[in-house]
């Protein structure tokens, strides 16, 4: 038998990473088990499958392998980016009242250090229907600009994105209906480097199917 | 399940024949036939496209519209001889575009209104249609086909997987959040990243095309119907 030389040995590692990954990724498909991702075992893991993606990248280069380089960096760059945002984006949900007579500290938010004000709230229906089509909420900001945010239709500001989430119905003290509007604040500095490496792998992905599938 | 008896309809309804006729007929006869999908195709996609004013894109009876006319030119630009395994796919395609969904443009929730939504979507049909054709293929041993046709759904199946991580990000507000039918199309995309590791030999081909396509019947079948797995892509009844 051979020796096994450092490449080999990566590879291995590489192939045992990945195949560890898509356990997982199937054991976590039965009930939640999603705290286990902050533990040890798994930032092992994840460390092990970037080095090993990333020798496989670099033996393909030496090798000019160029779809398997693309392809094996691409996926490195999703598993930095995966690690970026495990490691530093933040989430906040705020609920704001849509109401004239609601005490102003429950129709505003602090977001990215800007006081934020709900200007209002509304739910479009289908025609002859309570289904919602759309809900959409204006929000006033510090500068006077008043910018509008809805379900798809996110509102990027200073490296904060505020998503339309959802909303709850409530009553104010005279009887009238009140609507509080939903809003998730997020900053994801990992999820350039996620949607970086999608691009690569795609192209990684066209290139291999413009050859016809051949290694 | 119902007959479609609109002008729609029966175009689904001819469109599920003749693929079914090109799936059991032999030869020239059964190529032909499933050919003439394409024009009958055509002409529901655009009779949809006249009663509803806008791109047929919208929901999953519109998407899964452009299936049987994609396997069918499919099927006329392969070098593979495989008119009768395409026709059986466009067949198992046509016919619950036939007899399953309904036609109804039915209203979206606020979450599927998307532009992503129809290349998501029907990214991942085309990429299943042509990763199942290309298990079948290798059975049948015409490996060169197969490994083509692999080849292209992989590259289909990495867009729509990105495309839907996307979206995700931009209404949910993340890339990925270890929802049920995200992490079962992760573990598919992993079994068809292994064969492209593992061509050289026929038994891994074919073990690890049949286990793409069984994860792939999970994936679009159990997972989202099933009440085990309550997640954000419970769009059952849409």
């Amino acid at each position: 038998m051979r020796p096994p030389t450092f490449h080999r040995v990566l590879s291995s590692l590489a192939a045992l990473g990945l195949l560890a990954l898509a356990g997982l990724s199937i054991a976590l498909a039965f009930p939640a088990t999603h705290p286990w991702l902050n533990t040890l075992p798994a930032n092992l893991l994840l460390w092990g499958l970037l080095l090993g993606l990333a020798a496989l990248t670099l033996q393909a280069l030496l090798k000019r392998r160029w779809t398997s380089a693309l392809f094996h960096g691409g996926f490195a760059l999703v598993i930095v980016g995966g690690a970026i945002t495990a490691g530093y984006a933040e989430t906040r949900d705020i609920g704001l009242v849509d109401s004239p007579i609601a005490p102003p500290e429950l129709c505003q938010a602090d977001i990215g250090g800007e006081t934020v004000s709900l200007e209002r709230f509304a739910i479009e229906t289908y025609p002859g229907s309570a289904m919602p089509k759309q809900y959409r909420s204006r929000l006033r900001f510090p500068d006077g600009a008043v910018r509008e945010v809805s379900v798809n239709r996110p509102l990027r500001r200073n490296g904060f994105t505020i998503y339309q989430m959802s909303y709850t119905r409530g009553w104010d003290p005279y009887g009238n209906e009140v609507f509080q509007t939903i809003l998730t604040v997020r900053r994801d500095p990992g999820a350039r480097w996620v949607f970086a490496g999608y691009g690569v792998l795609a192209a990684a992905t066209l290139l291999a199917a413009i050859r016809g599938g051949r290694p | 399940m119902t007959l479609k008896t609109d002008l729609l309809g029966w175009l689904l309804n001819a469109e599920a024949a003749l693929a079914l006729c090109g799936a059991a007929l032999p030869r020239k006869a059964g190529r032909l036939l499933w050919f003439a999908v394409l024009p009958v195709a055509a002409a529901a996609i655009g009779v949809r496209w006249v009663a509803v004013g806008h791109p047929p894109m919208r929901n999953l009876f519109e998407a899964f519209l452009w299936l049987p006319p994609v396997l069918a030119a499919i099927s006329l630009a392969s070098r593979a001889n495989a008119g009768r395994i395409d026709a059986a796919l466009g067949f198992l395609v046509a016919f619950p575009l036939a007899f399953v969904f309904s036609a109804k443009e039915g209203m979206l929730p606020p979450a599927l209104q998307s532009p992503l939504f129809v290349p998501h979507v029907l990214g991942y049909m085309a990429a299943y249609a042509l990763l199942a054709r290309a298990f079948l293929l290798e059975c049948f041993g015409e490996g060169e086909g197969a490994r083509r046709s692999a080849a292209w759904g992989f590259c289909l199946l990495t867009l729509a997987l990105a495309l839907g991580s996307i979206w995700g990000n931009e209404v949910w507000g993340a890339y990925w959040q270890w929802d049920p039918k995200e992490q079962w199309s992760l573990a598919t995309w992993f079994v068809y990243a292994a064969f492209f590791h593992k061509q050289e030999s026929r038994p891994w081909r074919l073990v690890l095309l049949g286990l793409g396509l069984a994860a792939i019947l999970l994936t679009v079948t159990w997972i989202n119907l099933s009440r085990l797995f309550p997640g954000m892509h419970s769009y059952a009844g849409l």
